[in-house]
C-alpha cells in the first residue's frame, strides 16, 4: 500500500502555542481517512497546514513522496490537493457558476465544462440556480456548491473540514451520501467531521487526536467502542 | 429556581444564507456556573457575542437583570456588570500584567480613568494577583507570556471588574491538563465560596471541566438548543449524545 | 450649459480613472494608497521627458509610459505593500503618505518645481456637434478613452478568468489560495492596472492645468470622495461619482462669473469626503480588516525615571546653552523649533500611543496662530486671551472632525482630516480677510501680565517652559490611568468595550485634547515667527510633521523633540545638496522605518548593536551558523525588555 500523503512528525505553532507536536499519520492511495478528536485538538490545523495556509514549524509533508511543506497554496492545490474549508467554503460575491469555474483556476486539466456539468448533476438543485450569487443560496446549498466545486477539480486528495457544520441532519444525510459515492470511485480522502457516527462510517482508517497530538489510531470498528474516543468528546463516564 | 440573572428568549442570528442561531433561550441563574456546550459551529461564541453586545442578533430578546439590554453598547453591559473572556486571546500586550488589570479595574469605574479611588483599585488588582497566583508575573509584559498564563490574566481581568455575571468562552484551549486542573479549582474557588462570586457562564470544548464544575448545562447544536438541564440529565439525553456521537451511538 | 457639461464630463472622466485605481488596489489588497497622487504625478512628468524633452513620438512615449513604466511601478508599490500586509492600519498609512512625499520631492528634485506645459496627447481642433457649442479633440478624446479603460476593466473583470480570480480573492483570499488561485499575483495585476490608470489621470489631468508639482496632487485627491462614494469598494459607483463631481465643478463654475464661489468649488471634493464620512457612517467597513494584526503592537509603555531624567537633562542643558552660546536670530529658531515640538507631541500621542493617524495638526495650530494674531496682534496683553480663544475654537473643529470618523477605523480619520486640512487650505486661510494673504498678520509683541515676549531670549524660555509641561504632562499622562487606557484602545478594542470603557469616547477625547494643544503650539508659532502666514500652516506642512514625528519616533517624547528639531537644520551650515536631498531622504527613512514606533535613532542603535553583535560572536566563535533572519528579532526582544 503505498502512501498518496504522509505527515511526518509534524509540528505547528501559533505565536508560542504548539497547535500540533510531532503528527504522523498517512493517506494511502484510495483510502478515506478520518480525523476525530475534541475542538481545538487541532484537526482543522492540520488540514490547513497540508494546504499550505499554515507553516509547519517542524518535520515534513509528503504528497506522491515529494516535499509540500511550506510551498504556497496555489502551489499545493495545482497539485490536486483539494480542500474544502470549515465554514465558508464558496464565494459568495460571486455566482454559483463562477464558483464552479474556479474548480479550474490552479488545474489546468480540470474544471472543464464536462467536469461542472457532471458536478452540477450531483446536485441537482444547483443547476437551477447557476446565475445566483453563491451568498443567497441557503447553508445546505453553500455546502453542496463547495463539494461540487471541489468534486469539479478533479480531486487526487480531497480533504474535508466538518461539510456538516451548523446544517439539519437531513440534508447531512445527502451529503455523506454523495461523498460516499465519490469515495467508492477511488478518489483518496482526509475528512474532519464532528459526527463520529458519519465519519466511522465513511472512514477505512481513523486518527483520534486531543490537545495537538494524535493519540489512537485504528479501525472503524476498533474505535466505534473506544473509550478514548468517547472520552475525547463527551468525558469520562458517559456509558 | 430563583429569577435568572441573564435571560436569552428566542435569539435569532443569520449571516447571509446562514443561520448561526435560531432561537435560542438560554438562562443563566444569579450564582453558580452554567455550561453552554455543542460541537463546532453549533453557535456558542455567537450566543457570547450576542450577550456581551459585540454582536446584533437578528430576532429575539436578551434580558439582563430584569433590564431589555438589546440596544446596550458593549461598554454598557459591562458596566451593568457582565465581563468576558475570549477564545481568541484579546491580551494588552503592550502592558504588564498589573497594568492590565489596573485598566480592566479602572474601565469598570466611573472616573476610574481620571484616577478616582485609585487606592481600593490597587488593592483589588493585588487581591486578584494573589488569589490566582500572578505575582511572579506581575511586571512581565502581557504579550511575552505563554497562552497557559494569558488565560489567568484574561480572567483576572474580568475579575477586576467585580462582574456579576462572568463569561469564559472556551478558557481551557491551549492549556495542558496540568493548567486545565488548576484552573477548575480556581473557577470552583472564585465562585463558590462565601456565595458572593459572580454568576458564570462557561462555553468550553472540555466537556469533562464542564460536566465536573456546572450546575446547569445548554446544548446547542446547528444553531438550536438541543438539550438543557443538570449534567447528569444532559450527559444522558440522547439527543446530546447524537450530536456529538451520531445517530447510532443513542 | 452645454459647453460647461462637455467640460464636466471631460475633467470628471479623469478623476474617475483616478477613483477607479483607487478602489481597485484597495479592494484587492486592502492598502488605501495615499500616495496615488504621487504616482500620477510622477507619471505625468515621465511622459512630458518622454515626449517633450527627448522627443520621441508619442506613439513611442504613451506605450512606454503604460506598458513599461507605469507596470514597473506598479511591481514595486506591490511587493513593497505585500511586506506590510499583516502590520496595523496605522503603519500602511504611514508608509503610503511617506510614498506620497517621496513621489513629490522626487519631481521637485528631478524636474524642478516650475509649471510647465503638456499639450494633450488627442489631436487638437474641434467639432460642433450642436449650434455653437463646441467640442475639442482633448475633451472628447479623455473622455472616450476613459470611458474605455474603465469598460475594459470591467470587462475584465467580469468576462475573464483574471477577473473571476480577482473577485475570488476580495471575496475570500484564503479559499482563493486553497481553489488554485495566487493571491499575490492576482494583487500584482491590480497594482499594475491601478497605476497604470494613475498614469493616464495624471497626465490627463496635466493637459487641463499643466504641470505643476503643488496643484496636482490636489486634484488628484479630488478622486478620494467618489472613491469614498463607492464605499471604497464599487467601482462603477466610484466611476459616476467622478463623472458627476466633475460635471458639479463645472456647472458651478458657470455660476461663478462673480467669482464669489471659486473657493467652495475648489472646496466640493473635501466637502463631499467628509459629508460622505458622515452619511455612510458605520456602513464604510475596512476590508479584509480581519487579515490585518490586530494586536501584536510593538509599541511598549517606556516607563521609567531613567527617561524623565533625560528630559530635564535637556532642559537644564538648553537653559544653559542656548541663550549664552548663540545669537538672537537662532535663539528665536531655538524657540519656534520648541513651538513646533509641542505641536509634534499631539502626533506621538495620537499616532504613537493610539494608532490614529491626522493629517491636519498643523491646520489645528493654524487656527491657535490666525486667532493668535487676530486678537493681541494689536494689543500683545490679550495674547493669554488668545491662547484661550484658539482652543476654544480648535476643540468643537475637531469634535466636528473627529465624531463621525472616529466610529470608524483608523483609516477614516486619515481622510477626514486630510479632507479638513485642504479645505482649511483653500476656504480658511486663502481668505484675505482671515489671514492677510500672502503677507499674513503680525503679532510682534506678545504678553502675559508683565513679561513681554518680543525679544528671542524671552520667546526661548516662553516655548521652553510650554514644551517643557506639555512633555512632562504626556509624560505623567503615560504612566497612569489615562496612559493605560490609551493602550488598551491600541492593543485590543474587543477587550476594551467588554470591561467597560468606550472607544469613541476616548479616541474623540485624545483627538480634542491634541487639537486645544496643537492650538497653543500653533499660538506659540505664531509669537515665534512674528508674522503669521497661512503657507506655514497647510496640508504639505501637516503631512512633513507626520514625516518627521515618525523619523524621530511617533512613540516617544523625544521623538517630538526631535521632529521639533529637524527645523533647526536650516541653520547649520550645509551644503546645497543636502539641504536639496533631505525631504527626499525623510521620505525615505519613513517608508523604510514605519513599523518601527521609536523612530530612526533607535533603529540604528539597534542595528549597530546587532552588528556588534555578530561581530564579537564572529570574533569568538567563527564556525557558529549564520544567524541573519532570526538575530535582529532576539536583539530586538532583549532591547524591549530592557526598556
Amino acid at each position: 500500500m503505498s502512501s498518496l500523503l504522509e505527515l511526518d512528525r509534524l509540528s505547528v505553532s501559533y505565536g508560542g502555542m504548539t497547535a500540533l507536536s510531532q503528527v504522523s499519520l498517512q493517506v494511502p492511495e484510495g483510502c478515506v481517512v478520518a480525523l476525530l478528536g475534541s475542538n481545538g485538538a487541532g484537526k482543522t490545523t492540520t488540514l490547513r497546514t497540508i494546504s499550505g495556509l499554515v507553516r509547519p514549524a517542524g518535520g515534513d509533508i509528503r504528497f506522491r513522496g515529494r516535499s509540500i511543506a511550506g510551498l504556497p497554496p496555489h502551489r499545493i492545490a495545482a497539485l490536486g490537493v483539494v480542500h474544502v474549508p470549515e465554514g465558508r467554503g464558496i464565494f459568495r460575491s460571486l455566482t454559483v457558476i463562477e464558483n464552479l469555474q474556479m474548480a479550474s483556476y490552479g488545474r489546468a486539466a480540470a474544471g472543464s465544462h464536462r467536469d461542472i456539468e457532471a458536478a452540477v448533476e450531483m446536485f441537482p438543485v444547483l443547476g437551477r440556480r447557476l446565475n445566483q450569487a453563491a451568498g443567497t443560496l441557503s447553508g445546505g446549498e453553500q455546502q453542496m456548491l463547495a463539494l461540487a466545486r471541489a468534486f469539479a477539480a478533479e480531486p487526487v486528495l480531497l480533504m474535508l473540514d466538518e461539510i456538516s457544520m451548523g446544517l439539519a441532519p437531513a440534508i447531512n444525510a445527502q451529503l455523506f451520501a454523495t461523498i460516499r459515492s465519490v469515495a467508492e470511485r477511488g478518489i483518496s480522502m482526509l475528512l474532519i467531521e464532528q459526527y463520529v457516527d458519519a465519519a466511522l462510517a465513511l472512514a477505512d482508517y481513523c486518527y483520534v487526536l486531543e490537545k495537538g497530538r494524535i493519540v489512537d489510531v485504528g479501525e472503524p470498528e476498533d474505535l466505534r467502542h473506544s473509550e478514548a474516543l468517547t472520552a475525547a468528546y463527551l468525558g469520562a463516564g458517559v456509558t | 429556581m430563583p429569577e435568572p440573572l441573564l435571560r436569552a428568549n428566542a435569539v435569532t442570528v443569520t449571516f447571509g444564507g446562514l443561520i448561526a442561531l435560531s432561537e435560542v433561550d438560554l438562562e443563566v441563574a444569579p450564582t453558580g456556573i452554567t455550561g453552554l456546550i455543542g460541537p463546532n459551529g453549533a453557535g456558542k461564541t455567537t450566543m457570547f457575542n450576542v450577550i456581551t453586545g459585540l454582536q446584533r442578533p437578528t430576532g429575539g430578546t436578551v434580558h439582563y437583570d430584569g433590564h431589555d439590554i438589546r440596544r446596550w453598547a458593549p461598554q454598557r453591559r459591562a458596566r451593568a456588570g457582565m465581563s468576558r473572556t475570549f477564545q481568541r486571546l484579546e491580551m494588552f500586550v503592550g502592558m504588564s500584567v498589573r497594568d492590565n488589570l489596573r485598566s480592566a479595574w479602572e474601565a469598570s469605574v466611573p472616573g476610574g480613568v481620571f484616577g478616582r479611588q485609585a487606592a481600593a483599585g490597587r488593592e483589588t488588582v493585588e487581591e486578584i494577583l494573589s488569589r490566582l497566583q500572578l505575582h511572579s508575573f506581575a511586571d512581565r509584559r502581557a504579550g511575552e507570556l505563554p497562552t497557559g498564563i494569558c488565560r489567568m490574566v484574561e480572567l483576572g481581568r474580568a475579575l477586576c471588574t467585580r462582574p456579576r455575571l462572568l463569561l469564559l468562552d472556551e478558557p481551557s484551549s491551549g492549556l495542558d491538563a496540568g493548567e486545565t486542573a488548576r484552573f477548575q479549582d480556581l473557577l470552583v474557588e472564585t465562585t463558590s465560596g462565601d456565595g458572593l462570586g459572580p454568576a458564570v457562564l462557561l462555553v468550553e470544548h472540555d466537556v469533562r471541566l464542564v460536566m465536573d464544575v456546572c450546575q446547569q448545562i445548554t446544548v446547542l447544536d446547528f444553531g438550536r438548543r438541543i438539550a438543557a438541564g443538570p449534567p447528569a440529565e444532559v450527559r444522558k439525553d440522547p439527543a446530546v449524545i447524537a450530536a456529538y456521537l451520531g445517530e447510532s451511538a443513542a | 450649459m452645454l459647453p460647461f457639461i462637455i467640460l464636466g464630463l471631460s475633467a470628471g472622466a479623469a478623476y474617475a480613472l483616478a477613483s477607479i485605481g483607487i478602489v481597485l488596489t484597495y479592494k484587492t489588497t486592502g492598502i488605501f494608497n495615499f500616495a496615488y497622487a504621487g504616482v500620477a504625478m510622477f507619471c505625468a512628468y515621465v511622459f512630458w521627458q518622454l515626449r517633450d524633452r527627448w522627443h520621441l513620438t508619442q506613439w513611442l512615449a504613451l506605450p512606454l509610459l503604460l506598458l513599461v513604466v507605469a507596470p514597473l511601478l506598479g511591481v514595486i508599490l506591490e511587493s513593497l505593500f505585500r511586506l506590510l500586509a499583516a502590520t496595523t492600519v496605522e503603519v500602511q498609512i504611514v508608509v503610503s503618505l511617506g510614498l506620497l512625499a517621496f513621489f513629490t520631492t522626487f519631481v521637485t528634485i528631478i524636474w524642478g518645481g516650475n509649471p510647465r506645459l503638456l499639450t494633450s496627447i488627442f489631436p487638437s481642433g474641434k467639432f460642433s456637434p450642436a449650434h455653437d457649442v463646441y467640442v475639442t479633440g482633448d475633451q472628447a478624446g479623455t473622455f472616450l478613452l476613459a470611458l474605455a479603460m474603465a469598460g475594459g476593466l470591467y470587462v475584465v473583470l467580469n468576462r475573464t478568468r483574471l477577473g473571476t480570480a480577482t473577485r475570488a480573492v476580495v471575496d475570500n483570499r484564503d479559499l482563493a489560495g486553497l481553489v488554485g488561485a495566487n493571491a499575490n499575483a492576482v494583487g500584482q495585476s491590480a497594482w499594475i492596472i491601478s497605476t497604470i490608470f494613475a498614469a493616464m489621470a495624471g497626465v490627463m489631468l496635466s493637459t487641463e492645468e499643466g504641470l505643476v508639482t503643488y496643484v496636482l496632487p490636489a486634484l488628484v485627491f479630488f478622486s478620494f470622495a467618489p472613491a469614498v462614494l463607492g464605499r471604497l469598494v464599487n467601482l462603477p459607483l466610484a466611476f459616476v461619482g467622478a463623472i458627476g463631481l466633475g460635471l458639479l465643478d463645472s456647472i458651478l463654475a458657470k455660476y461663478n462669473s462673480s467669482g464669489t464661489l471659486a473657493k467652495i468649488e475648489t472646496s466640493i471634493p473635501y466637502l463631499a469626503l467628509f459629508l460622505l464620512l458622515v452619511a455612510y457612517g458605520r456602513r464604510l467597513t475596512e476590508v479584509r480588516s480581519s487579515l490585518r494584526a490586530t494586536g501584536g503592537s510593538r509599541v511598549v509603555v517606556h516607563t521609567g525615571w531613567r527617561n524623565l531624567g533625560w528630559g530635564v537633562a535637556a532642559i537644564i542643558i538648553a537653559v544653559a546653552v542656548v541663550p549664552h552660546a548663540f545669537g538672537a536670530s537662532t535663539i528665536q529658531a531655538f524657540a519656534q523649533a520648541m513651538a513646533y515640538a509641542v505641536v509634534a507631541l499631539t502626533l506621538v500621542v495620537l499616532t504613537g500611543w493610539t494608532g490614529q493617524i491626522s493629517i491636519a495638526q498643523m491646520s489645528f495650530a493654524g487656527i491657535g496662530a490666525f486667532v493668535a494674531a487676530h486678537i493681541a496682534g494689536t494689543n500683545g496683553g490679550l495674547f493669554p486671551l488668545a491662547v484661550l480663544v484658539g482652543i476654544a475654537v480648535a476643540v468643537p473643529v475637531s469634535l466636528v472632525i473627529g465624531i463621525p470618523s472616529l466610529r470608524l477605523s483608523g483609516l477614516f480619520l486619515a481622510l477626514a482630516t486630510m479632507a479638513f486640512a485642504l479645505l482649511m487650505d483653500k476656504l480658511v486661510f486663502a481668505s484675505n480677510s482671515i489671514t492677510g494673504g500672502l503677507t499674513g498678520l503680525n503679532l510682534t509683541a506678545a504678553k502675559i501680565g508683565p513679561l513681554s515676549f518680543a525679544s528671542p531670549t524671552a520667546q526661548f524660555y516662553l516655548c521652553l517652559i510650554a514644551l517643557s509641561l506639555a512633555g512632562l504632562g504626556a509624560f505623567w499622562l503615560r504612566q497612569g490611568p489615562i496612559g493605560r487606557r490609551l493602550q488598551m484602545v491600541r492593543d485590543s478594542p474587543n477587550a476594551t468595550v467588554t470591561l467597560g470603557a468606550s472607544l469613541t469616547a476616548t479616541k474623540l477625547a485624545v483627538f480634542a485634547a491634541c487639537s486645544a494643544v496643537a492650538a497653543i503650539g500653533g499660538a506659540l508659532l505664531a509669537v515665534t515667527q512674528a508674522t503669521v502666514v497661512p503657507s506655514n500652516f497647510s496640508f504639505d506642512t501637516s503631512l512633513e510633521l507626520l514625516l518627521v514625528v515618525v523619523v524621530g519616533g511617533r512613540s516617544l517624547i523625544s521623538g517630538a523633540v526631535i521632529a521639533g528639531g529637524f527645523d533647526l537644520v536650516q541653520l547649520l551650515p550645509l551644503p546645497a545638496a543636502v539641504d536639496k536631498y533631505l525631504p527626499l531622504g525623510i521620505a525615505f527613512s519613513v517608508v523604510a522605518i514605519a513599523r518601527e514606533p521609536d523612530g530612526l535613532g533607535r533603529v540604528m542603535v539597534r542595528q549597530l548593536s546587532y552588528a556588534l553583535d555578530v561581530l564579537y560572536r564572529r570574533a569568538r566563535r567563527p564556525a557558529s551558523p549564520p544567524l541573519r533572519r532570526t538575530a535582529p528579532r532576539l536583539v530586538r526582544q532583549k532591547a524591549a525588555n530592557r526598556a
